[in-house]
């Protein structure tokens, strides 16, 4: 005859072993739903998956043709509506710093680029002269720096007329849809990178005026070469105050719910510089790297529909 | 006195039939051709890019005024580039002649702190004109390509 103690010890194995098995069960259940694709988006389980759709439907960019704009709206899905899992969605309020990095997305068509401007300095114009069969407007100059936008007149309208980039946004009558920003080259040697960042800012402010329809990406400064990162900017630092703006950029895009391009990274070497081959001086790229850099401009897109 | 005078008529109305010979001259340059030759003439080691109508008139501001043009540039940061044009007409061709030289000075300017050691090669650019065509290049070394634009007149 077992004693009161005994039997209390018998009930208490027999209730974890009843938990354990039930655990067991849920779990071995869920495995198999699993992988019958219960959980699939389709499936009225879709709720349950946190898988990015856009991560899953992720191309293998060197061999995929270009796609529409509607295209990548249905492949990506509706940024605006679907909301946290989609990514480049434009949801300024919630998104931390990391999330104004533009990502990867499906490559858009030229299409893309047809209500699209582009700001910036000599490298902003080498990315033209080599991709000069896209639609987009570019509106950059040899030595244009952030401070110029309303003052220096390089954009000629006619044999006798030439606007400011303020100007030329004004009167061109073009509704944008998307402005990229590429400056801090010439910039490097101001004092304070902080008079910078805030010209950026002012800028923007400004550009948005212009374009209410607009979102808005800064580009980051692309690194220049071990050689010209010695003789640009005071001794070798360049690509060290090129970081420095960048992390700054980004602190900016963060603040005032703009778009980052991360075209430092997609340039720089192991010791964070530009690869020698890669510019005739170290800082201008060649023709073909400038293809490189609008690859990647079209394969991190943004504000599509 | 009156020999004099009527000397310097004769002077003066001959150099006026002189210069109206030198503009009534029709020149017929094949400008695609003439472009191969000079493309091939520049340093191999400086990329230039053809620019298209769109960048033409951007980069110097001869909207109208031209019929045919071809324009190579440098992608990166050098003053090598040529341009030929067949304006619309020869006032056209005098206002792109305009055009081109303010363009080639203000770029001198900004490459004299830009880029130094380039704003010699638009100070000593070729810069020219014959009845409705313009040529403009700008290069370490312009003999070669002054050369080939004679010629081309010259035909």
């Amino acid at each position: 005859m077992l004693s009161f103690s005994t039997r209390k010890n018998k009930r208490k194995h027999i209730f974890s072993l009843f938990v354990f098995i039930t655990i067991f069960m849920a779990s071995a259940g869920m495995i198999v739903l699993s992988a019958m694709g219960v959980f699939r988006e389709n499936s009225g389980f879709a709720w349950l998956s946190s898988i990015n759709k856009l991560e899953k439907n992720k191309p293998d960019t060197n061999t995929i043709a270009p796609i529409s704009e509607e295209e990548a709206i249905l492949l990506i899905g509706d940024a605006e509506n679907k909301g946290d899992d989609v990514l480049n969605s434009g949801n300024i309020e919630e998104d931390l710093t990391i999330d104004r990095i533009l990502k990867e997305t499906l490559p858009v068509s030229d299409e893309y680029f047809e209500q699209t401007l582009f700001i910036g300095d000599s490298r902003m114009l080498g990315l033209h002269l080599s991709c000069q069969d896209i639609k987009a407007t570019f509106y950059a100059a040899v030595g244009l720096s952030i401070n110029q936008l309303n003052t220096k007149d390089f954009i000629k309208v006619d044999s006798e007329t030439s606007y400011t980039v303020m100007e030329a946004i004004e009167k061109d009558g073009r509704e944008y849809k998307r402005v990229y920003l590429m400056f801090g080259l010439n910039e490097l040697g101001w004092s304070y990178p902080s008079v910078f960042i805030r010209s950026v800012a002012d800028t923007i402010v400004q550009l948005r005026e212009l374009c209410p329809e607009a979102e808005m990406c800064i580009m980051a400064v692309m690194p220049v070469s071990e050689e010209a990162n010695v003789s640009i900017y005071k001794g070798n630092v360049a690509n060290e105050r090129i970081r420095e703006y960048n992390a700054m950029l980004l602190e900016l895009a963060s603040d005032i719910g703009c778009w980052y391009l991360d075209t430092y990274n997609l340039f720089s070497d192991e010791q964070g510089s530009l690869p020698k081959d890669f510019a005739p001086d170290g800082i201008h790229l060649y023709s073909g790297k400038n293809r490189i850099l609008m690859n990647f401009i079209l394969s991190h897109a943004f504000a599509f529909g | 006195m009156k020999k004099i005078f009527i000397v310097f008529s004769v002077v003066l109305t001959l150099s006026f039939f002189g210069c109206a010979e030198a503009d009534n001259k029709v020149y017929d340059i094949d400008i695609s051709k003439m472009a191969a030759d000079i493309s091939a003439e520049f340093d191999a080691s400086v990329e230039l890019t053809r620019l298209t109508e769109q960048s033409v008139n951007d980069r110097y501001g001869l909207k109208g005024l031209f019929s045919e043009i071809y324009a190579e540039a440098s992608v990166a940061i050098s003053a090598d580039e040529f341009v030929v044009i067949k304006a619309i007409d020869e006032e056209s061709a005098k206002q792109a002649y305009d055009m081109l030289d303010k363009y080639r000075k203000e770029r001198a300017d900004l490459f004299r702190t830009y880029a130094p050691d380039e704003s010699p090669k638009l100070e000593k650019a070729l810069l020219d004109r014959a009845g409705e065509y313009v040529f403009f290049v700008a290069c370490e070394d312009t003999s070669s390509a002054e050369k080939i634009w004679k010629e081309y007149k010259s035909k």
